[in-house]
């Protein structure tokens, strides 16, 4: 800490980091009326992309879509500087399109800076942050190294990779955030004295190259869908540019496995545990060795540029071996090196000490986001500081907390996740990781959480209302599909012998003849003579809710057995210790993560569903107590 | 956690009696009423170690006997264990265990000891069921059956068919979740060929219920015919060679009094109505209805007809209940008193057997006849029978979501089957008392290769 502290201005909520957490913890709590500070190592690099240059994903883009419902930013923004857009998995059921957008990386952050700077009750200011002030349990306030102090009710941590970061290239290490920012180096010695539990977490980036230097007619080109779709809106953007793929090879294996003693990975130079999810190349050449190529992604980095990422190629590697094996692949033979890959190991909080506010439990005021809530990923990271940004400026306002639910949302998977289990390692979201995915779609965002934004003061009158309109189009033709019936025709029976099913003698209602598997909504109309107009979006979503509705049903009931669980509220003051019947290991568990409900305690790791018996006996003969 | 103890062998005479203590005050307490003959402290005696001593309370030494120790986790329980082993009169027994209650142990509850071994990860549900199975067993193969379920050999079996459910699970999201990973993509003909097998292994496993049951709870036989057909001719060769009436349940539905009787390793839970006493006419005395709901209700009929006689309206009405009832599979139709002349040639439906209680025609035929029905069978591992409901029921439900699966991979996309996949899993784990979803996610990272 420095020798003279002047005192600096107040905020309601302070957010430590811009990047895609903080940005979207800012935005909120400036927009919910709260006076609101962002700080950032540097000005420069505010929603930097250090990773990959793209928005979505598997998973990644239903979280896109619910902090659009929500009213965060993300969407809006990667739809005004999309380079290129994709749905992936549309030859799987609906649960599981997921679309993801190539973004045009330095008009992302142009994009963001530009907004916050015109947002008002939101100051941005470029400075380290040192140390948070705790009095009684509560956070009081922020320092910076330039010997401020900046008081406020709230702080949202979102460093990222930067808190006490390091930058690893072979043999080489040195104290960096990404992208050679300079790293949080004094933060985590005041967070963990404030009693927060730190841990290490590592992840890398893969080498940038540049364009030219690239054979593209070697490479398989992918361009983007034919009838792009966005995130937030319905118009449509035209696709800009192309993606590419290569394929590592037998000799890329080679040049990498006789280098690996060269690996900081494998050397033990790395003490922070890397994510499963996006491992290094050389951690998957040791680990999947049977594996003959693996599939690389050549991504464009933005419009103005020529650099260009090698996704699938991250890398601790020293640079030597990097060039080396990258220009064993077909295509990248003469590539040039613009930036090298680099491993990256940062500080990060165990997320059980965070309620699902995303607040924590034992210091009032003070909040988690993104990856030092030992999440990764840029959707994860916004999704989280969304939430904790209207957490804080609900607590402020004294009103009720927002937690989304794993039965409603992605979001509330992934909070949900990382505070019952913990997580470690980086934390993904995955469409596999839900158990109601069916009901999670990316067409049904809104209908699950505009309410709630709209509540929060997030979600304009217009958006709502556009929703809302859209809305009753989508009811109505679902119920009209219900009522009306196709006569015995014989186009009915051509469309159905075509697809291969039995011809019929009696008439259909149009819904029950929907349900065929093969069945298009179109099929339909096309032997309708007044079809109401509808735009394609919403026709899409009607055919999904009749043709899946058997499965919806299903998942419906699983939400309701799971909302009894959640409804069943562990008392706040419970004392895990006393109970009869209860393991230790197992009361230790829930005194550590003392879950709001016998839902939660039943996902923790290791408790059993003896201890949730055990658990639900105690519950009962409490209430009985409790007049 | 509090420390229990309880007398773990019967009550009353015998020579020795085990007064079990568990929990982590166990040798604690067991040293407040044990001295050791050597003078050594129950301390600083090794594990799954006896000691020879003798038995104390406020009043002096009362007896003399031996104590075991086995600390956790390796004890049944898997906490520090005492097992106290005194002479088995009523009142020393007692006496012992109020000792150990006065030196701090809690009286423990019914299947106390088994509940804490499954708590502490010790034994899965379907080995603490077995435990039970163990020592409520009628019957020597109940008995094995239990004695090898008690080892894991059902949880072993139910393990690897989960096993499969999540690698297909498995697959399928990894390839969603990693499409640029060029996985494999398993296709769909794969899905269904890997699914067809699990489903039929599940089928075999549920199958060996009606064995399972057959040896644990009985099933429940109606031996119906019209009045003077040799019904309790019947009944007698059940268990003539083997009278051994196991107990007398007062039925709690209907107030009929049900028989148990075993025969070979089967049970028989024989109702009144089936015409245990001659006398008792099921068609007349208690009506065409009652008859129906006995015949509705059993697993095994036995119907009796006087194959000397031509059948009448009585017998014909008699085949048209079961039939109506949807028994004809489980029935054995016995044409009695075949030593008087055979004229009734074949019946509709049923197994068949040409009987006489009188000159002892059938009677093998008859006992191998249920035992097509309900024996061993197909059963290929004693340690792998369905014995309870409640795995019977999950069994079911799993098997109703693999057969979904299926149908979902008929027009509908592999991830949809894949709820129903899931869904199944989380049934096989209901029966073991396991849960599914993280056992998805773990697999995906043992089996694939996956990247960013």
């Amino acid at each position: 800490m420095n020798h003279t502290v002047y005192k600096a201005e107040e905020f309601d909520i302070i957010v430590v980091g811009a990047g895609h957490a903080g940005i979207e913890a800012a935005l909120a709590a400036a927009r919910m009326g709260q006076s609101a500070a962002l700080f950032t190592l540097t000005l420069d690099l505010i929603g930097n992309m250090p990773c990959n240059p793209s928005i979505g994903g598997t998973g990644k883009g239903q979280l896109v879509f619910e902090i659009d419902a929500l009213g965060g930013e993300m969407g809006r923004a990667a739809d005004s500087v999309m380079l290129q857009s994709r749905m992936l998995n549309l030859s799987k059921g609906p649960a599981v399109h997921s679309l993801r957008m190539q973004a045009d990386r330095r008009k992302y952050q142009d994009y963001m800076k530009a907004l916050i700077e015109n947002t008002p009750n939101l100051s941005l200011i470029q400075a380290e942050v040192t140390g948070i002030a705790v009095a009684d349990n509560s956070v009081t306030g922020i320092y910076t190294a330039f010997g401020a102090f900046y008081s406020s009710k709230a702080v949202i941590i979102a460093t990222g990779t930067s808190l006490s970061g390091r930058i690893i290239v072979g043999e080489e290490a040195y104290a960096a955030g990404p992208d050679n920012t300079v790293a949080a180096t004094r933060l985590s010695d005041s967070l963990v004295n404030a009693g927060v539990k730190l841990t290490r977490f590592k992840t890398g980036t893969p080498p940038r190259i540049h364009g030219d230097s690239v054979d593209f007619h070697l490479l398989e080109e992918q361009p983007g869908d034919e009838d792009p779709t966005m995130f937030s809106t319905d118009t449509s953007r035209a696709n800009k540019m192309s993606c590419y793929i290569a394929y590592t090879n037998e000799e890329t294996h080679r040049v990498i496995r006789e280098n690996l003693h060269r690996s900081p990975l494998f050397s033990g130079d790395i003490k922070g545990t890397g994510p499963r999810y996006c491992p290094s190349i050389e951690d998957k050449i040791v680990r999947f060795a049977d594996k003959e190529r693996h599939q690389l992604f050549i991504e464009p980095m933005g419009e103005n540029t020529k650099e260009m990422y090698i996704q699938g190629f991250s890398s601790s590697l020293p640079e030597e071996v990097q060039k080396k094996a990258v220009r064993t692949i077909k295509g990248l033979e003469r590539v040039v090196f613009m930036r090298t890959a680099y491993a990256i190991e940062y500080d990060c909080c165990d997320p059980t000490q965070l309620l699902p506010t995303l607040e924590f439990k034992r210091i009032n005021g003070l909040y988690g986001a993104g990856q030092f809530n030992g999440s990764s990923g840029y959707e994860e990271a916004a999704a989280q500081g969304l939430v904790a940004g209207i957490n804080a400026s609900l607590k402020i306002k004294g009103k009720e907390p927002l937690i989304l639910l794993r039965s409603e949302s992605y979001i509330g998977t992934l909070i949900d996740d990382l505070v019952t289990k913990g997580t470690s390692e980086p934390y993904r979201i995955m469409t596999s990781r839900s158990e109601y995915r069916l009901l999670l779609r990316q067409d049904n965002a809104k209908v699950r959480l505009i309410e709630k934004g709209r509540e929060a003061g997030l979600v304009g009158e217009r958006a709502y209302n556009e929703y809302k309109a859209t809305q009753n189009i989508l009811e109505s033709e679902i119920k009209r599909l219900r009522s009306e019936t196709i006569p015995c025709t014989t186009e009915l029976n051509r469309l159905l012998s075509g697809y291969g099913y039995e011809e019929i003698n009696f008439g259909i209602r149009k819904a029950e003849l929907l349900k065929r598997p093969l069945i298009k909504i179109e099929d339909i109309y096309s032997l309708e003579e007044n079809t109401p107009d509808i735009p394609q979006s919403v026709k899409k979503r009607v055919e999904i809710e009749i043709k899946y509705e058997g499965y919806i049903k299903k998942q419906l009931a699983e939400v309701e057995r799971f909302r009894k669980l959640e409804e069943k509220r562990l008392p706040p003051d419970i004392d895990y210790k006393i109970i009869k019947g209860i393991r230790i290991e197992a009361a230790q568990k829930l005194d550590k993560i003392r879950p709001e409900s016998i839902g939660q305690a039943s996902r923790i790791s290791g408790i059993s569903p003896a201890d949730i018996s055990v658990l639900l006996i105690y519950l009962a003969q409490y209430k009985r107590r409790e007049p | 956690m509090r420390t229990v103890a309880a007398i773990s062998t019967p009550y009353g005479k015998g020579g020795v009696a085990v007064i079990r203590i568990s929990g982590e005050a166990a040798v604690r307490i067991a040293s407040k009423v044990f001295m050791p003959k050597s003078g050594i402290g129950l301390d600083d005696i090794p594990s799954n170690t006896a000691v020879y001593g003798s038995f104390f309370d406020s009043d002096g030494i009362f007896d003399d006997g031996i104590v075991t120790l086995f600390r956790a986790p390796k004890s049944y329980t898997g906490e520090d264990t005492a097992e106290l082993s005194c002479h088995g009169g009523i009142l020393v027994t007692k006496k012992l265990l109020c000792a150990a209650i006065a030196a701090g142990a809690d009286y423990a509850e019914a299947g106390e000891f088994t509940k804490r071994a499954f708590i502490n990860g010790k034994i899965t549900l379907s080995q603490a069921e077995a435990v039970g199975g163990i020592i409520d067993a009628k019957n020597e193969k109940h008995l094995a059956v239990s004695l090898l379920q008690s080892k894991g050999a059902l949880s072993a079996r139910i393990k690897k068919l989960s096993d499969s459910l999540a690698y297909l699970a498995a697959s399928v999201y990894a390839y969603i979740d990693y499409p640029d990973e060029d996985l494999r993509d398993i296709g769909t003909e794969e899905m269904k060929s890997r699914l067809m097998a699990i489903r039929d292994d599940i089928t075999r496993l549920a199958q060996t219920h009606r064995y399972g049951q057959a040896i644990s709870e009985g099933i429940n036989t109606v031996i119906v015919g019209k009045p003077n057909t040799g019904k309790s001719s019947v009944l007698n060769s059940l268990i003539g060679y083997d009278r051994a009436i196991v107990t007398d349940i007062a039925g709690t539905t209907r107030d009929i009094v049900t028989e148990q009787i075993r025969l070979g390793d089967l049970i028989h839970n024989l109702s009144d109505t089936a015409g245990i006493r001659e006398s008792d006419d099921v068609i007349e005395s208690i009506g065409i209805n009652k008859s129906r709901q006995a015949i509705g209700d059993a697993e095994l009929v036995l119907a009796v007809f006087d194959g000397s006689k031509p059948l009448d309206d009585y017998d014909m009405e008699i085949l048209n209940q079961i039939r109506r009832s949807g028994k004809e599979s489980c029935t054995i139709c016995m044409l009695n008193k075949s030593d008087l002349g055979l004229v009734v040639p074949s019946l509709p439906f049923g197994r068949q057997i040409v009987f006489s209680a009188a000159v002892g025609i059938g009677r093998d035929a008859l006992e191998s006849t249920i035992g097509d029905l309900f024996g061993e069978g197909d059963v290929s591992s004693l340690g792998e029978i369905i014995v309870g409901a409640r795995q019977y029921a999950a069994l079911t439900r799993a098997e109703a979501a693999v057969k979904n699966a299926l149908t979902s991979l008929d027009g509908f996309t592999q991830d949809i089957a894949g709820m129903d996949v899931e869904e199944a899993i989380a049934c096989l784990g209901e029966l073991d008392g396991r849960t599914a979803s993280e056992q998805v996610v773990n697999e995906i990272f043992t089996h694939f290769c996956v990247g960013k």
